[in-house]
């Protein structure tokens, strides 16, 4: 059975026809087009598939598209602002925080809702928020150094 | 695999879902073990009933007497969020804390926990020492059994195919009651608990009890109420090893079971004397 | 005329930069195989066998046929193919014969996902399960099950492999230097161990995904997440019998792939598929679960090592056994067991040495190139082996390694000679002992009551690994100017994540004397347009294709001097190229800018000479031999980088459980090309190392079945596992034949970081563990076994 599901993501208003068994992920991937998202398990173990779901950071390979119908969903597509990358790129770049990039999408996923959530995160918070994002590449310490520096820039009220 | 999705608004409309679709439906609170056994095929059910529509069930309330209850669709950040779980019903939050994923506890429910009844579930072994009961509804009637009544074994138990977990009622702790919980992994990162357990101190009713997960079928629970004036923490690990059944699997052998879970009691108990 | 020119511009060797494919990887606009859709695309789905050995009686796809949207079905009895890098010894689907659980039987393609999932369980497939055996130690019994029974029939690269008929041997490599019998008598005493590895998972976040097509005239089309497009287009020219200009490989963005992706995988059934699909496209995505279960791992190993030894700690002789435990077909395995052996005494002086590396079937997953190519696990034993002796003898582990380390005039066990330039491991273990304080470490004693607690231990262990590689391995680069002077570079070894292109931006920026931004070193690898290169492995693409480039970069360096050479009436070897100008050395201001001839230079009379600039350029690994059959002796080694790490663990003694505080690493690389690549190399290597020390490694039940096929129950590090403190150390003797004196430095950091954890253990609890993993299970089990012993 098909269902119609409408959904805002990154600000533009979808609608789309998919199978109740249809996941979000295959949702914003086949349906959307939105192929930033990446899926690495489909069972919600390694992050790569994250996105926010009316503001919480979720594995969108364990939610059902027709859960998300009337949502708000935020992906990696809708991080820059336009041609402007966001602090967290622009410092992920700066500090080499990643290689193959196939974990990327979902933890900077992590790292904005991280940053959402606290203004001033401790490094435990840091490596708490993206401790389910698995990555086989860098060994996380770059991707930690680039939270740290756009956290300690907001905490002294640096401008984005 | 093909099944028909609704979202009922009301209990009275779940009910009926529940009643024409029997055994062939699936009730969907957080999906977080639901989609893996979609996934897996371990599961086809015709018809997926989502219970996020239903406001009642969303609900987390702390009565005026000191007890507190949660409905089937509060998910477990919003219970370690909630300071007021913080006081004797630490384990409980605490043991949210330490399961799964943060991403994942954005969506997983304590109920679902509970229903699925995976041997691992690490909210079972804090409800069980809390004296938790679960609600269970089919259309007008209710019941209410406590943790290891309605948990028979490996995701086995008595829910009946038209009934549904509706909420978790723990009921007042005692004046001065503290419960700890603890988890051994084999990792630093999130994992599957290879033994769990959770303790409580009750000085008013010189209640001193212990709950083991994932060591056994069912949660296993010893009352340890004889050494309350003076906790021996070898006496209490020895008795927790004795009383578990654990088995040898990908995760564990049944040696490193017991030991861990000798382990963890010991800890507990140092817990409750820091 | 000879005053020496050195430019102070665009000096980027040695420097930082951003990586070339940031922006697209933080914006998600980075495209992989695992989202590229082409039109008439079908999906395909793979069936795989339960048994790990078994005949097939029976296959009827006669209820799979009727699923709506299927267009092609495939099995072993329809597909007579058989595959194989050296040994050619599997069949692309199973045939007659299954050899492990999880082997390919069976593939469909059809319009959706779904209905390719339901058609291929509707396949009935009827098994006769047969004997089987699983450790490679018990497959080397005259009486154990046979897995390849006619493998003395089976072609194969011949001189270099040598399979052993009626045995479960797929290669028997030795290495026999000097006398061993004489080197034993020599010593003042004689030590044997044990060590064993587990097989592990490459577990690359993008797991295998290959769409391919069978277009007319008989050509084909891959587009894959691959390591190695002319290695695929290779064996498929080869497999299907088509000439090499009929098959296309093109590789957009990998999400991983640390040697699993090294070869050829999913293409040859997504191509035949498409075939019998009437040539629609067929796109194969492997499931986590197919990652895990299906596609190849590392290969287990068990280690005889047998040394002598002075009382002073120098080795008189080593003779050791390898027990490869390759799985059920050969694949990279033999080359493993090949190149590991090269390596297998480690880096040190051994005057006398026997080593038999024996690569054995067993029925189970087959293992394929991993990161380190058998290193990490060769080294596990050799210098966990080194510490045991070390300590018997009453000796510092540092100490012992110092004593017997190659230096400058020493020749390593394959007779290769040690020049100045080999690199320096002395300096390396050197810098890691002193950055993590090992002469002020636990020393706990071996006998009396164990530790209890939480205790720390410390522990050293050194590396080494040379590319293991045909003596004929080569790279090529094509750099070409666009009409504003930028370049592109084209060359096909894959940067999957390493960051070898930011590198060579360095160098070709460098090298041409223009900005870095100017570089784009061109992301999609295709056979058809792209010149040649070997294969994305053995850390020699920054060496090989550096060179390459650098040769392109004279190449266009001359051709623009050429044509200016015209133009300023000048001799070209007074012509100085710099800043994106070519100028008249001694009168600066007669010049031209590369803008003003990158596709051809014109007079103001309209007269027009030169044309693009294209440079080419290619580089030969120079001098390599052949190894001697019998003796393993000859040059095989391109160069050899050097390392060691330097551990502190804290250990809880009551769970077995380990925390790591600290881990220094060393490597001489030549010279740094890229500082952030080159350091994030380490840090990713080391943190992925600390993954098979603590607790990777599939786990199989009696019967063969693969226990955990999942993230669930196979762990990967995570954040939280990364140890407080990491550094890093670089040396520089530079590689006389390196590009600016590099060499590679992928492979190396994750090498000898379970060495290193094991004996930090033997330092903190006096107790030796000689199996991996060291999960906190077995850690335990080991001190709870080593405090009966002790303490009855």
């Amino acid at each position: 059975m098909d269902y119609d599901i409408e959904l805002t993501v990154n600000g533009v208003k979808y609608k789309t026809r998919a199978p109740a068994s249809f996941t979000l992920i295959q949702l914003l991937r086949d349906k959307l087009h939105l192929t930033g998202t990446k899926e690495g398990c489909g069972i919600g173990e390694c992050g790569a598939c994250n996105v926010l779901l009316d503001g919480k950071l979720v594995n969108s390979c364990v939610v059902l598209g027709v859960e998300a119908n009337g949502a708000e969903i935020r992906t990696i597509e809708g991080e820059a602002n336009g041609e402007e990358l966001s602090d967290l790129q622009q410092a992920f770049i700066k500090h080499h925080a990643l290689q193959c990039g196939f974990c990327t999408p979902g933890m900077l996923m992590s790292a904005r809702d991280l940053l959402n959530r606290t203004a001033n995160p401790t490094d435990e918070e840091i490596v708490e928020a993206i401790a389910a994002n698995l990555c086989r590449c860098t060994g996380y310490v770059t991707i930690v150094d680039a939270i740290r520096e756009v956290a300690d820039a907001k905490s002294k009220g640096g401008a984005k | 695999m093909n099944f028909a999705y609704e979202k009922p608004t009301t209990t009275k409309a779940l009910s009926g879902l529940l009643e024409q679709a029997g055994s062939g439906a699936a009730l969907l609170a957080g999906g977080t073990d639901l989609l893996g056994q979609l996934r897996g095929r371990l599961l086809e059910p015709q018809l997926v009933i989502d219970l996020k529509g239903i406001e009642e069930l969303s609900l987390i309330e702390h009565h005026e007497d000191g007890s507190a209850s949660f409905g089937a669709t509060v998910v477990a950040n919003r219970i370690i969020d909630d300071k007021r779980f913080h006081g004797p019903m630490a384990a409980l939050p605490i043991a949210c804390s330490r399961s799964a994923t943060f991403t994942i506890r954005n969506r997983a429910t304590i109920v679902g926990n509970i229903a699925n009844a995976s041997p691992c579930a690490d909210s079972v072994p804090p409800l069980c020492v809390l004296g938790a009961e679960v609600e269970l509804r089919a259309g007008d009637e209710v019941r209410r059994l406590a943790l290891p009544a309605f948990i028979r074994g490996v995701r086995a138990t008595v829910r009946k195919k038209n009934e549904y977990v509706a909420a978790v009622h723990v009921p007042a702790q005692a004046k001065g009651t503290r419960t700890f919980f603890r988890k051994h992994q084999r990792v630093r990162g999130h994992d599957l608990a290879l033994a769990n357990a959770a303790l409580l101190h009750d000085p008013e009713g010189k209640r001193l009890r212990v709950a083991i997960g994932s060591c056994s079928p069912a949660p296993v629970l010893v009352n340890l109420d004889d050494m309350f004036d003076a906790p021996d923490a070898e006496e209490a690990a020895r008795r927790c090893m004795k009383a578990i059944l654990p088995i040898s699997d990908v995760r564990a052998s049944v040696e490193y079971r017991i030991d861990m879970t000798g382990v963890l009691v010991r800890r507990l108990l140092s817990d409750l004397q820091a | 005329m000879s005053v020496p020119y050195k430019s102070d511009k665009h000096q980027y060797v040695g420097g930082n930069g951003e990586r070339l494919d940031a922006i697209d990887k933080v914006t998600g606009a980075a495209v992989y195989a695992h989202e590229m859709v082409v039109p008439g695309m079908l999906y395909g789905r793979i069936k795989v066998s339960p048994y790990a050995h078994a005949r097939i009686k029976r296959v009827d796809t006669s209820k799979a046929e009727k699923v709506e949207g299927v267009r092609a079905i495939l099995t072993g009895a329809t597909l007579d193919m058989i595959l194989g890098l050296y040994m050619c010894d599997r069949h692309i689907l199973g045939r007659d014969v299954v050899r492990y659980q999880g082997e390919q039987v069976a593939a469909v393609a059809a319009e959706t996902e779904f209905a390719a999932r339901r058609a291929c369980e509707l396949i009935e497939i009827e098994y006769e399960p047969l004997p089987a055996v699983f450790d490679p130690e018990e497959a080397l019994a005259d009486d154990a099950v046979r897995v390849h029974p006619d493998l003395h029939t089976y072609n194969h690269m011949r001189g270099v492999f040598f399979p052993q008929a009626h045995t479960n041997i797929a290669h028997h490599q030795k290495i026999r230097k000097g006398d061993i019998e004489a080197g034993f008598a020599q010593a003042d005493q004689i030590f044997e161990h044990r060590f064993t590895n587990p097989p592990v998972a490459h577990a690359p976040i993008e797991t295998h995904v290959t769409i391919a097509q069978a277009l007319p005239g008989r050509r084909a089309h891959i587009i894959t997440s691959a390591q190695s497009p002319f290695t695929v287009r290779n064996l498929f020219a080869i497999a299907f019998g088509m000439p090499h200009n009929n098959v296309r490989v093109q590789i957009p963005y990998v999400g991983g792939g640390f040697g699993g992706k090294a070869g050829i995988h999913l293409e040859p059934l997504a191509y035949c598929l498409s075939r019998q699909a009437g040539g629609r496209p067929v796109k194969i995505t492997a499931t986590r679960e197919e990652e895990f279960n299906v596609l190849p791992s590392r290969q287990g190993l068990k280690t005889i090592i047998k040394t002598g030894v002075k009382n002073d700690g120098r080795i008189t002789a080593l003779k050791v056994k390898y027990m490869w435990d390759a799985g059920a077909y050969a694949d990279y395995g033999v080359n493993i067991g090949r190149a590991a052996a090269t390596s297998g005494a480690g880096p040190y002086v051994v005057d006398n040495c026997w080593i038999d590396s024996l690569v054995v079937y067993t029925n189970k997953l087959y293992g394929t190139a991993f990161r380190g190519f058998g290193h990490l696990e060769v080294l596990w034993g050799v210098e966990r082996n080194l510490d045991r002796i070390a300590h018997a003898l009453g000796l510092n582990p540092y100490e012992i390694r110092q004593k017997n380390v190659l230096r400058t005039g020493t020749t390593t066990i394959t007779g290769e000679k040690i020049t100045a330039n080999h690199g320096r491991p002395d300096i390396c273990l050197e810098k890691v002992a002193k950055d993590i304080g090992f002469e002020d470490r636990t020393k706990a004693p071996t006998t009396g009551p164990l530790p209890k607690g939480k205790v720390r231990g410390k522990g050293i262990a050194l590396l080494q690994k040379s590319p293991a590689m045909p003596v004929f391995t080569s790279c090529s680069a094509f750099i070409k100017f666009n009409e504003d002077a930028s370049v592109n570079v084209l060359i096909s070894g894959v940067d999957y994540g390493q960051g070898t292109y930011s590198s060579l931006a360095n160098i070709v920026a460098q090298e041409l004397s223009i900005p870095r931004e100017k570089v784009n070193v061109v992301y999609d690898c295709d056979t058809a347009t792209q010149p040649y290169d070997w294969q994305t492995v053995a850390s020699r693409f920054q060496v090989m294709g550096g060179n390459a480039c650098i040769d392109a970069c004279h190449d266009c360096i001359a051709q623009i001097k050429q044509v200016a050479a015209q133009v300023l009436r000048a001799p070209e070897h007074e012509l100085i190229c710099e800043d994106e100008r070519v100028f008249v050395r001694h009168t600066p201001d007669q010049g031209l800018s590369y803008r003003e001839l990158a596709i051809g230079y014109t007079y103001p009379n309209g007269n027009s000479i030169g044309g693009p600039i294209n440079g080419r350029g290619k580089y030969i690994a120079q001098g390599l031999t052949h190894l001697d059959p019998e003796t393993g002796q000859g040059k095989a080694a391109l160069d050899w980088t050097y390392g060691a790490h330097g551990m502190e663990i804290e250990l809880d003694t009551e769970t077995g459980e380990i925390e790591v505080i600290k881990i220094a690493s060393a490597f001489d690389v030549g010279q740094i090309i890229h500082e952030g690549m080159c350091r994030t190399q380490v840090q990713g290597g080391v943190v992925q190392g600390l993954g098979s020390a603590l607790f990777e490694g599939f786990r199989f039940d009696e019967r063969g079945r693969m226990l955990n096929p999942s993230f669930v129950d196979y762990k990967i590090p995570t954040a939280k596992d990364v140890p407080r403190e990491m550094t890093q150390h670089f040396v520089e003797t530079p590689q006389l034949d390196g590009p600016f004196g590099a060499r590679g430095v992928g492979e190396h950091p994750m090498i000898s970081i379970p060495s290193a954890m094991g004996n930090a253990i033997f330092d903190a609890t006096g107790v030796d563990i000689i199996d991996l993993p060291l999960s906190s299970e077995n850690v335990y089990m080991a001190l709870k076994g080593a405090r009966k012993t002790r303490e009855s």
